[in-house]
């Protein structure tokens, strides 16, 4: 289990990337982070470097559409992860394997980090919903507003839709009638708390 | 789903039924069961007295391609339109929605979870709200089109109802469907009931694949044929 995993991440902020360095190195997986500001200097470090993963801020390749396109044809091994402080439209979502929200627990980032080869990408990934999103998922069964779940959570009600959006697109259940029927399923709301 | 080949007018309907047996839907809905099939769409029409490009229309649209050139706004096309929507009615009514049910209900019958009698009560919600979207269907749109039918211009504004006010519904509906199929196929565990599931699922696509096809007809062929009517009569400012 001693595999090292040699990732990359890109992001603006260095208060942003110090803290995921140290909160990944506290998982105790072997995860070497090399961190770069912009994706062109990146991009240039890369075939040296060989990374198995990605870490990336999509702000990075704002404007750099055809380098990022480029590297996506030529790489089509590395795994790569966006990096979202708390909304991203769909359009972006496409580009990348897995979505990482910062207020996402880190165990969820190192999983992403250390699978052994990418998966399908995210709008085709069904995925298991995070703990964050059972939690919305379960007080929208229970009938609360977007508003009012924002407050529960300490979230914008823009990010709260987004979380909503995902748990559609991993479930493949858009209503709020079908999303009540599947939180039953998997035990996370009794009848009793259902909404009516 | 299906080829979405574009059928001419010299295919053969046996053909197109045989690569598309959901195409059995337009003849069915069109009143037309029993009358043979192995002829060619114009001689079809010819022997039918059916309208070519008007027919050609209902057949590509059941084969899956939606794409279809623009029927002539004529009023002689209103009263087969509306036969058409009135037998599609009747079959879901009667026949598709309660043959959905019975199933439903037989399997919350045999898998005693509450997920699943949730399931049931999801669809009957459902049901309901198409059967209401039907009535008013029924109750409003299908007697305005056949004042328009029998009117003679420039009184068609003595009415209070417009095809605009018709415009909307549709997608709701089209998500709650698509929900109950993904509930039971990728969500739900019935057990040993897998048939009985299965029969769920296979019947959710047709009942899809039909109602999805009926409003193409409506958005396609029926609004604009109206709209062209009631524009063609409003008076001259």
């Amino acid at each position: 289990m001693s595999r090292t995993y040699n990732i990359a991440l890109i992001e603006p902020s260095e208060i942003v990337a110090e803290g995921i360095i140290a909160l990944l190195h506290k998982t105790g997986k072997n995860i070497q982070v090399t961190h770069f500001f912009e994706f062109s200097t990146f991009s240039y470090k890369q075939s040296v470097l060989n990374f198995q993963a990605l870490l990336i801020n999509p702000l990075s390749i704002l404007n750099l559409e055809t380098e990022w396109n480029k590297f996506i044809e030529k790489n089509t091994d590395i795994i790569r992860i966006a990096l979202i402080y708390n909304y991203l439209s769909s359009h972006h979502s496409t580009h990348f394997h897995h979505v990482f929200y910062l207020n996402q627990p880190i165990s969820d980032l190192a999983r992403m980090l250390t699978e052994t080869e990418p998966s399908r990408l995210k709008t085709e990934n069904k995925e298991t919903l995070s703990k964050r999103e059972k939690e919305i998922l379960r007080y929208l069964s229970q009938g609360k507003s977007i508003k009012e779940i924002a407050d529960l959570v300490h979230l914008s009600p823009f990010t709260v839709l987004t979380h909503r959006k995902n748990i559609s697109s991993k479930t493949g259940i858009k209503t709020l009638a079908g999303l009540t029927v599947y939180s039953i399923s998997i035990g996370l709301i009794s009848i009793d708390e259902m909404s009516e | 789903m299906y080829l979405k080949k574009n059928i001419e007018l010299n295919d053969n309907l046996f053909e197109i039924i045989e690569l598309n047996p959901y195409v059995l839907f337009v003849f069915e809905h069109l009143g037309y069961i029993d009358e043979p099939k192995n002829l060619t769409v114009k001689n079809f029409c010819k022997k039918n007295k059916l309208d070519e490009r008007l027919f050609l229309s209902f057949l590509n649209i059941y084969n899956g391609n939606s794409d279809i050139p623009p029927v002539k706004a004529q009023k002689k096309h209103l009263p087969v339109i509306v036969q058409f929507l009135k037998h599609s009615h009747n079959y879901y009514k009667n026949e598709k929605y309660p043959y959905i049910n019975n199933l439903l209900n037989e399997l919350n019958k045999k898998v005693k979870l509450k997920e699943i009698s949730l399931l049931k009560k999801f669809f009957e919600a459902y049901k309901s709200e198409v059967i209401e979207h039907l009535d008013y269907e029924e109750n409003n749109v299908f007697p305005y089109i056949e004042f328009l039918i029998k009117s003679k211009q420039n009184n068609i504004f003595s009415t209070k109802f417009s095809i605009k006010d018709y415009q909307e519904h549709h997608s709701d509906i089209e998500e709650k469907l698509s929900d109950l199929k993904n509930l039971l196929i990728h969500h739900l565990s019935v057990g040993t009931n897998a048939s009985l599931k299965r029969q769920i699922i296979f019947n959710l696509y047709e009942l899809e694949y039909d109602l999805h096809a009926h409003s193409i007809i409506e958005d396609k062929i029926l609004i604009p044929i109206i709209s062209s009517i009631e524009k063609s009569n409003e008076p001259n400012l």
